[in-house]
């Protein structure tokens, strides 16, 4: 087991430097000189030039890339030459908030994906089937920012139960937190939930077919327990791993979530870092999302071992 | 179960009310844009200013019709020759950080924006020559030569005052000498502020703190003043106005603004000022008769905005009533398409790919074409735009200006021959000529004669086609007293206080 996360780590590093010399070159042939960027309306040669020359926008971009890592190795992300903040803080202050968003998100998926699911597998081409399936189509179809609005004016706007945005720090207060989340976490959540549910209620139509299904209720096993011991547990495996990759697409989707309720997370800061031309935010957000991601992929295949005692050999 | 579900619900209404009442004091604004870095020299965002005005103090301010108005000086005095101005400055001022502001403070201030390495405000200040000190509360700035237009510049960033303790990080906690000061920024989430309890008029400021919330969406900016969650909200797009109106809680407060949106033509800037229409004044004159200026602004943004053909704004003092906007005249447009020797011409229209412009862009493509103009439409990314747009590589171009209190930044930088805006290359020595003479002229009536001189000109060349100028319009929750929107649209928070 340790060898295997040890040789899935060692993996890891050539494929995150591989993402960031990708990105690193890309970012070059993106149209647009950041210089220009940052200086704005303010149409002054002196200040491009001096710009240019302090972020190094002038130097080769292997010049440019050598010393991102160099620095980046040592834990110094670099400065935002817009805002002139330290980038590092910005991850720190930004990665938690968007990792509880997914976490949440997830959290709702599962709790109504999974159920979902399985009723729907066991009332296969009843009423409640075709219910579940046309909500999970919809909720796939859904665009995120639309439902996001409007959530806002009935919940918020309308009823006024809950807030209409910002984010609540744990540390401040945990209802606040929760409160603040749970809109957002809907939001996301619902396309995960529409995938978990077409997931599961195909994985356990499958399971429910097999042999030992049908030896555990030859046995006079109750209905219930077949289920929930022998299929359910058995059904689950594809959908632990689809869930976990999800997790890191629910990372990288928050970003829509992230704007309708103002919520400061990772996403945003990407999004801004492109159209700012802020090349060393987009840089730090890509690695560490990259990493998440690799990070997310390992945990996938530690559960899927644990749950399919088969592959523990 | 059910009671315990209701207590847990009442619990948690309970602690949102009990949230509200601890706020009681900050002033919660949305705003459209992250600012940029937080130093008045170096900053060049106008979410920015927007921070700055309740930050940091100027010279000078300007009032609602954009008379100049003291602020940290009290009065100034122009020499004669208009080659210099006195200034007299408040007693007992203090910065954030404690420091005293004095003469001292000015001219270390000027000497910083004028030196500073990235200070984008060298050419605002070009015109100075040098900084004395003639006591503690009077300084003077002496010009290099006669410049109107200096007073409007320090009621900008150019005349924000900075603790002479600022170092290398300032941006990263500023401070100034306004009725707020810096307490925290969270990177693209929000700006906090508190009263400053040294300021010089601090009675008049009615909130205890002002945070200043990064929403860029003016639908959700909206929505959050709707719920509650916030109390003002700048910039509420001209489609919401209904919303607002309508919402017996809120309260919409507008203003004429400075900003102008104009059809660029390139008349002399590279291969793509080789156009018929870089060519041919007539050409563009049939271009500004083939479309109705009032259409636009009714489709675009339901009639909200102001439709004109000038750079300047018509509530500005310096508007020129003798040009008015010609009528849409599609007749008269297709004459001079022929009289140019044409019965198709081919435009680019490159714009910035956003929601407003691509609508201008597409009403003005079809308008066009009624009078014979083939207007082919080119959305670019932002920064790729405006890296064109520069570069003068369009052939017509959607401008997007904010606008100055005073019409020499706009008028000299767009057509003087080497205007830092006139991108387009478009050169008159004549006109030239007067602005600069408008630039020197100290007299209200003979200065706005120049200007409307000047105004004649370039719309007889009509380098460029002004279509419409923004107006402002913020949302704010009834409870907010005081509130008044000005024409640079930042938020002054004098007499501003909860109402009741």
């Amino acid at each position: 087991m340790l060898g295997f996360i040890g040789r899935r780590l060692a993996v890891a590093i050539p494929t995150l430097l591989l993402v960031s010399v990708l990105m690193f070159g890309l970012q070059q042939f993106l149209p647009g000189d950041p210089a220009v960027a940052l200086a704005g309306e303010e149409n002054n040669p002196e200040v491009i030039a001096h710009l240019r020359e302090k972020y190094q926008f002038d130097k080769p971009w292997p010049v440019q890339y050598a010393r991102w890592l160099s620095a980046f190795v040592a834990g110094d992300f670099g400065t935002s030459v817009r805002t002139r903040l330290p980038i590092r803080e910005m991850v720190i202050d930004k990665l938690p908030v968007t990792i509880e968003l997914a976490t949440l998100s997830m959290l709702v998926a599962l709790a109504v994906g999974i159920p979902a699911g399985v009723i729907a597998a066991l009332r296969r081409g009843g009423v409640t089937d075709y219910a579940v399936s046309v909500v999970g189509l919809a909720g796939l179809s859904i665009p995120s920012f639309w439902l996001g609005i409007m959530l806002i004016l009935a919940f918020s706007v309308g009823l006024g139960w809950l807030p209409s945005g910002g984010y609540v720090p744990v540390s401040e207060s945990i209802v606040g937190n929760l409160r603040s989340m749970l809109l957002p976490a809907v939001v996301l959540g619902t396309a995960a939930t529409a995938v978990i549910m077409r997931h599961t209620r195909s994985a356990m139509l499958t399971v429910l077919k097999q042999d030992f299904v049908r030896t555990a209720r030859a046995k006079g096993l109750r209905e219930r327990l077949v289920i929930a011991r022998h299929a359910l547990r058995n059904g689950l495996i594809p959908v632990v791993t689809l869930a976990t990759l999800e997790f890191g697409h629910l990372l990288s989707g928050a970003v829509l979530t992230e704007q309708v309720f103002g919520i400061p997370g990772f996403g945003k800061m990407i999004v801004d870092g492109v159209f700012g031309r802020d090349y060393a935010v987009v840089q730090a957000v890509v690695i560490v999302a990259a990493a998440i991601f690799l990070l997310m992929s390992l945990v996938a295949d530690l559960a899927y071992m644990a749950l399919n005692p088969r592959l523990r050999a | 179960m059910r009671k315990r579900w209701s207590t847990l619900i009442a619990a948690l209404l309970a602690s949102a009310a009990w949230a509200g009442a601890a706020d009681a004091a900050a002033l919660r604004v949305g705003i459209q844009d992250d600012p940029d870095a937080l130093d008045p020299a170096v900053s060049g965002t106008y979410a920015g200013r927007f921070v700055f005005a309740a930050m940091c103090d100027k010279l000078v301010d300007i009032a609602p019709d954009l008379t100049i108005v003291p602020q940290l000086a009290t009065d100034w005095t122009w020499a004669p020759d208009q080659k210099s101005i006195t200034f007299n400055l408040r007693p007992g001022v203090k910065f954030h950080d404690g420091t005293p502001f004095d003469a001292e403070a000015v001219k270390f201030n000027i000497e910083r924006m004028t030196t500073m390495k990235d200070s984008r405000r060298k050419a605002e200040l070009s015109a100075v020559a040098g900084v004395t000190v003639l006591s503690p509360t009077q300084v003077r700035l002496d010009l290099k030569e006669p410049f109107a237009p200096l007073l409007s510049v320090l009621s900008d960033r150019a005349g924000m005052m900075v603790s002479t303790k600022a170092g290398d990080d300032f941006a990263n906690a500023p401070v100034c000498a306004g009725p707020y000061k810096f307490v925290e920024r969270k990177a693209r989430d929000l700006i906090r502020l508190e009263k400053f309890a040294d300021y010089w008029d601090a009675k008049s400021y009615g909130y205890d703190q002002v945070v200043y919330y990064y929403i860029s969406d003016s639908t959700v900016r909206l929505a959050r003043v709707r719920a509650g969650d916030l109390d003002i909200a700048e910039r509420v797009a001209p489609t919401d106005l209904k919303t607002v109106r309508d919402d017996r809680n809120l309260k919409l407060h507008s203003a004429p603004g400075l900003a102008v949106s104009h059809l660029m033509v390139n008349v002399g800037a590279g291969e793509k000022a080789n156009t018929p229409l870089g060519k041919d004044a007539r050409l563009r004159r049939a271009f500004e008769l083939a479309i109705d200026r009032n259409a636009i602004n009714k489709v675009a943004f339901n009639g909200e905005y102001t439709a004109d053909n000038q750079m300047i704004p018509p509530s500005d003092p310096f508007y020129s009533k003798d040009n008015p906007a010609p009528k849409r005249d599609v007749e008269a447009a297709k004459k001079l398409i022929r009289e140019a020797g044409m019965t198709t011409v081919p435009v680019e229209l490159t714009f910035e790919n956003a929601l407003t412009d691509s609508r201008v862009a597409q009403i003005v493509q079809s308008m066009a074409k009624e009078a014979g103009f083939d207007v082919k439409l080119q959305p670019l990314e932002t920064a790729t735009a405006i890296q064109r747009y520069l570069a003068g590589n369009f052939e017509m171009y959607i401008g997007n200006w904010s606008g100055r209190g005073d019409p020499d930044p706009t008028l000299y930088a767009f057509f003087a021959c080497n205007g830092g805006q006139n991108v387009n290359k478009y050169c008159n020595k004549e006109l030239e000529g007067v602005l600069n003479a408008a630039r020197a002229e100290g007299d209200m009536p003979k200065r706005k004669a120049l200007y409307a001189k000047a105004t004649g000109m370039y719309l007889t060349d009509l380098p460029t086609i002004p279509i419409y100028h923004p107006n402002w319009f913020f949302a704010a929750r009834s409870a907010v007293d005081g509130l008044a929107v000005y024409p640079d649209g930042l938020l002054r928070l004098k007499g501003v206080k909860p109402a009741g």
